[in-house]
């Protein structure tokens, strides 16, 4: 289940970032899921606090944010977002096309103390 | 309980671990009860005002000791982190990468489903690379058994497997452990098969120079679009076990439309490894130039 495995490496992220901050209370943490990162949120929702456990993470609100597909288009310089998974220009149909963003899971904002 | 990724949920998802229950909104703003039962905006600067409790000028600090004063109230601030969750095996995956450019191998991660024929293609891969002299080392991800080890050895080439226990998919770090014992001077391609899953090896960066998906006329050709995460990052796809065409409702065409939908530039080569058909295709793009 690699869902368990990123609620993991995000537990482990943040405790670097609360070190690095000097922090060590969260008071909420926002993810921005990709289209195109994979993430089953409901999963990841489920296993995040079993990787909280005992850290400053644990309790902790959680907010998902969904991120669309941010697309550049080669042919017409066209830029646009595409809620759907699906990389073909919206304007002229074209292939050669560019994923700008919406691939990643990423830990957005923590609000720390 | 590695479900299958669908990302179409609602917008925005706001989880309470403490009561256990996900609400899902559409709206931009929304809020999360916490234990205590505070508001927090997304996108906002929560608490943002600054505290109370700082220092009059008649009083004035002489003494050096800087920020975290433990008698003095903590301030709450955001961070704006935009950092990735996989941040670490990226970095892992990113140091396989390169290593290999150093060594000027070329590495392929497989994946599909489990069954898809990963193993089959490579028996039948390997018996040709070796008659061309091409040395290859190979890494196979199976949570449990070497079988599929036992299956590639005796072909010419290194072979390795990797149990990954309860995990479903191989990551940077497992990759990187074994790199020193298959990869040998003469090593040209290096070869990893994937766990048999066709949605979580996506998701993890080992820092080859290409994925391939597998995607067998026994699976349905809607397979693109239920899990676009691979069919979108695959430099190449390999619809496999051909020979079973006349016995399945496999319709090739659409499952080539539907996989240009979600990768338009993507290489697709069918082929059994069984009847052999395909198979020269399969050879050139495995080895370019
Ligand atoms: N008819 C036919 N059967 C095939 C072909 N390739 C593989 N098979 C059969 O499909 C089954 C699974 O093949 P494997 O090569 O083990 O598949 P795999 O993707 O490596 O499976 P995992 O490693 O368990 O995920 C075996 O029974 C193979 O004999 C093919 O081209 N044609
Ligand atoms: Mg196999
Ligand atoms: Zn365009």
């Amino acid at each position: 289940m690699h869902e368990l495995s990123l609620a993991y490496s995000a537990i482990g992220e943040m405790q670097t970032i609360l070190k690095k901050e000097g922090a060590n209370k969260v008071n909420r943490i926002v993810f921005s899921v990709g289209a195109l990162s994979g993430v089953d949120q409901e999963a990841f929702l489920f296993c995040f606090p079993l990787a909280a456990e005992g850290t400053p993470m644990e309790g902790v609100p959680l907010t998902m944010e969904d991120a669309c597909l941010n697309l550049y288009c080669n042919s017409c310089n066209y830029e646009f977002i595409n809620p759907e998974p699906i990389v073909i220009c919206s304007k002229c149909q074209g292939v050669d096309v560019k994923v700008l963003s919406g691939q990643d899971f990423r830990i957005k904002e923590m609000e720390v103390e | 309980m590695c479900r299958d990724c669908g990302c179409e949920e609602g917008n925005k998802k706001i989880m309470d671990q403490i009561h256990g229950h996900v609400h899902s909104h559409d709206h931009t703003h929304s809020h999360s009860h916490a234990a205590g039962h505070s508001h927090s905006h997304a996108g906002e600067n929560a608490h943002s005002h600054s505290h109370d409790h700082s220092h009059d000028d008649a009083h004035s600090h002489s003494h050096d000791h800087s920020d975290n004063h433990s008698h003095q109230p903590s301030v709450p601030k955001t961070l704006q982190l935009e950092h990735k969750v996989l941040a670490r095996n990226d970095q892992i995956a990113d140091m396989n990468r390169a290593w290999f450019e150093q060594r000027e191998l070329r590495c392929i991660n497989i994946i599909s489903s489990p069954g898809s024929g990963k193993t089959m293609l490579l028996e039948k891969s390997l018996d040709a690379l070796q008659s061309k002299g091409v040395h290859t080392s190979v890494v196979v991800g199976d949570q449990q058994t070497d079988n599929d080890a036992r299956r590639l050895s005796g072909k010419g080439a290194k072979v390795m497997q990797v149990n990954t226990h309860s995990s479903c998919h191989l990551n940077a770090e497992q990759v990187q452990k074994v790199l020193p014992d298959v990869i040998h001077e003469e090593t040209e391609l290096f070869i990893v098969e994937n766990v048999g899953n066709l949605v979580c090896p996506a998701a993890f960066d080992l820092g080859e120079n290409c994925k391939i998906a597998l995607l067998s006329v026994t699976e349905g050709e809607d397979k693109p679009l239920k899990y676009p995460v691979l069919f979108a990052t695959a430099e190449c796809v390999v619809i496999s076990k051909i020979d079973l065409l006349e016995h399945v409702d496999f319709c090739i065409e659409t499952c080539v439309q539907n996989l240009r939908k979600i990768n338009p530039k993507v290489t697709i080569i069918k082929c059994s490894a069984r009847s052999g058909e395909g198979m020269d295709s399969w050879m050139d793009w495995l080895l370019p130039d």
